[in-house]
């Protein structure tokens, strides 16, 4: 396949027919041409015009080191994106991925974490990766990291509710505020808990560990998170949520673009090698990332350094709760550009 | 009205989409006498009572509740049941439950509630009332793009036919879903062209023609193909600017799918009267789409919508069944 210059084109490394079928569809519904290669060594190199994304699904060698494989694939596409998909031991493969190599995306496929009684999940009865997870996450690699709130994970016209919160006690308002959402919704104890715990903690993070000095010191993040804080005016942190019937997104924006993929990693780990135990009342423990990742089905980060920080949660509230939760978690890290700070979480 | 405890929670979330407030009831006599516009809409759930006639238990609900539209629910012989209910005027849409379309189910313990994003859509429609055709977006998540083509011919109409089918062809569908789109898409747009137009005396124009025949319309009454994908669902929208088409005809047309005889064979033959541009077409979209939906605006516009699941198999796509809904 040779492709015309300045067609956008994805490369995939995929043997798995429902991985190939669902990011061909996505990918091309966002008007990416797809090739796909069963391993990372067949990727053509100079034939794919504008590749703007490469997808390696980390079960093409599911016994060898996720850093390895993604190694391989990178060498071919030096400046592409790149996003994981995995459904064998997805969870703990993708966070690989996600902190010890140069992966910003990582998605589980559908059925990854529907363990069959007294097993793993085997290729064949796993799904895809999640359409609208991809599509949307191409999407916003096309049209770059400004901050769309919710709405590119919502069916059009779903409508979005906004709250500027500028204290804790704003906080603790907008938070009243998303649960009579939620309730009014007929969501109910784990749900709604899931809904609570990431929308609370994208606003802790926002009004405690986000804030910067002058110098770019953080300012709250030593505090403890009982203490009231409050924000100047050109500080305000605004969230935003809606929800589709299906889909219920929350967006926290902060003013400071301070969250770097480290810091996001740092406290992924904790994910990956099991979680501590919260220390109540210590400041910057990282224990809010790791809750909210795993109450969402998306995490999105997006970053433009020192100017903007919204990290969005995208939660399955249809079905039962089970099911959305066994969904997974994908997580996106965009950045507007570089530059790296110890800030945020 | 509703006793299934998925379809109440189901709803209770689609109806937040559109801001709405529940009441339930858990069958007609529990309804609260209500003055008209009391109420946005009732939603029977018709697997309260599966032993009566659906049009039975919508005149109920309409007793109960004067000149308020009912939006019909169903997952016991739900295919059925949902076209049965057609048949009563105050029925402005039909919503299949999930596990309920292809199975035949005997319990509502084994049906999920119906699909609460497209519920969402639908009731989000009917509260905000557009006075403009919406086009495939409220199907789709935000910033899909969409492509556009006006058809003024039969010959633009192949044309509109083909970059679609192209377009679908990117995506990488079996062939299966592809020609459920083509067919959806070929249908609409065969009634768009032929159907619909009137003269100024309200006559059809084309709809006799063999639909062989070529045909071009007028500039001002050319026909607007919009269509667009998310990876998960397929969306296209025809729009005609006759707004021509009528609850009843919809009814009767969607109604032959209870004949035993295929629905050609219900086909409105040579001599008979053409019934405003919604033959056969409206039955093939109906079953090839997960949603048809029916947008009028009298003497303005009318504009049909049809959405497919394209994700995961086409198998499970057609078990989704097909809900209706008319905005008028």
């Amino acid at each position: 396949m040779h492709v015309a210059k300045g067609t956008r084109s994805a490369a995939l490394v995929s043997r798995h027919g429902p991985t190939c079928r669902r990011v061909a569809q996505s990918l091309g519904a966002a008007g990416v041409l797809v090739h796909t290669s069963p391993f990372p060594s067949e990727l053509p190199v100079d034939e794919l015009g504008d590749v703007v994304a490469l997808l390696v699904d980390l079960d093409v060698a599911a016994g060898e080191a996720a850093g390895a494989l993604i190694a391989e694939a990178r060498g071919r596409y030096p400046d592409a994106p790149l996003m994981a998909t995995a459904g064998v031991e997805a969870r703990t493969r993708l966070l690989d991925a996600l902190c010890e190599a140069d992966v910003n995306h990582v998605i589980p496929k559908r059925g990854a974490l529907t363990l069959p009684r007294g097993g793993v999940p085997v290729l064949g009865s796993l799904e895809g990766p999640d359409e609208h997870d991809l599509f949307a996450a191409v999407r916003r690699l096309l049209d770059g990291p400004e901050s769309p709130g919710v709405t590119p994970y919502l069916l059009a016209g779903a409508p979005v509710h906004e709250v500027s919160v500028r204290s804790s006690q704003d906080k603790d308002a907008a938070l009243e505020k998303i649960i009579a959402f939620g309730e009014s919704m007929g969501l109910t104890g784990e749900k709604l808990r899931r809904v609570e715990l990431a929308a609370e903690e994208l606003l802790m993070n926002a009004l405690y560990d986000a804030p910067r000095n002058a110098d770019g010191r953080a300012r709250n993040a030593s505090l403890d998170r009982r203490e009231p804080v409050t924000l100047g005016a050109d500080e305000t942190v605004h969230l935003r949520y809606g929800c589709d019937g299906q889909t219920l997104a929350v967006a926290v924006a902060d003013p400071f673009g301070s969250l770097s993929k480290k810091a996001v990693t740092d406290r992924l780990r904790k994910v990956r090698d099991g979680i501590p135990k919260p220390n109540a009342g210590v400041a910057g423990a990282g224990l809010g990332l790791v809750m909210t990742y795993s109450v969402a089905n998306q995490l999105i980060f997006a970053v433009s350094p020192g100017r903007l920080t919204e990290v969005t949660a995208v939660l399955h509230v249809g079905g039962s709760n089970r099911a959305a939760q066994e969904r997974g978690t994908a997580v996106h890290f965009y950045v507007a550009s570089s530059g790296e700070s110890s800030g945020g979480w | 009205m509703s006793r299934h405890p998925a379809t109440l929670k189901h709803v209770a979330q689609a109806l937040a989409v559109a801001n709405l407030s529940p009441r339930q009831a858990i069958g007609p006599s529990f309804l609260p006498r209500s003055a008209p516009g009391e109420f946005e809409l009732v939603l029977l759930d018709l697997d309260i009572d599966p032993a009566t006639p659906p049009p039975e238990l919508c005149a109920q609900v309409a007793a109960a509740c004067k000149d308020t539209p009912i939006l019909v629910l169903a997952g016991l012989n739900a295919r059925h049941r949902l076209v049965q209910a057609l048949a009563h005027t105050s029925v402005v849409g039909v919503v299949p439950k999930i596990g309920g379309w292809t199975e035949s189910v005997a319990s509502e313990a084994k049906l999920e509630g119906p699909d609460e994003q497209s519920l969402g859509v639908a009731l989000r429609r009917r509260v905000e009332r557009a006075a403009q055709p919406q086009g495939p977006a409220p199907y789709l998540l935000a910033g899909t793009a969409l492509e556009e083509r006006l058809v003024g011919s039969s010959t633009d109409k192949d044309d509109a036919l083909g970059v679609l089918l192209a377009d679908a062809a990117r995506f990488g569908l079996s062939d299966e879903k592809v020609r459920r789109i083509e067919t959806a898409a070929d249908e609409l747009m065969l009634n768009a062209v032929y159907d619909a137009p009137r003269d100024e005396r309200g006559k059809t124009l084309h709809a006799d023609i063999d639909r062989r025949t070529p045909v071009v319309l007028a500039a001002q009454a050319q026909v607007r193909v919009r269509w667009g994908c998310d990876g998960r669902t397929f969306a296209v929208s025809v729009a005609d600017r006759f707004g021509a088409l009528e609850r009843a005809t919809v009814s009767e047309h969607i109604q032959r799918l209870l004949d035993a005889r295929s629905p050609r064979l219900g086909r409105s033959g040579a001599g008979q009267q053409s019934t405003g541009g919604a033959g056969l077409g409206l039955v093939l979209t109906y079953t090839a789409a997960n949603t048809l939906a029916l947008q009028v605006s009298r003497g303005r516009f009318t504009e049909a919508t049809a959405a497919l699941h394209i994700a995961g198999s086409n198998r499970a796509a057609v078990a989704r069944g097909s809900a209706l809904h008319i905005y008028d």
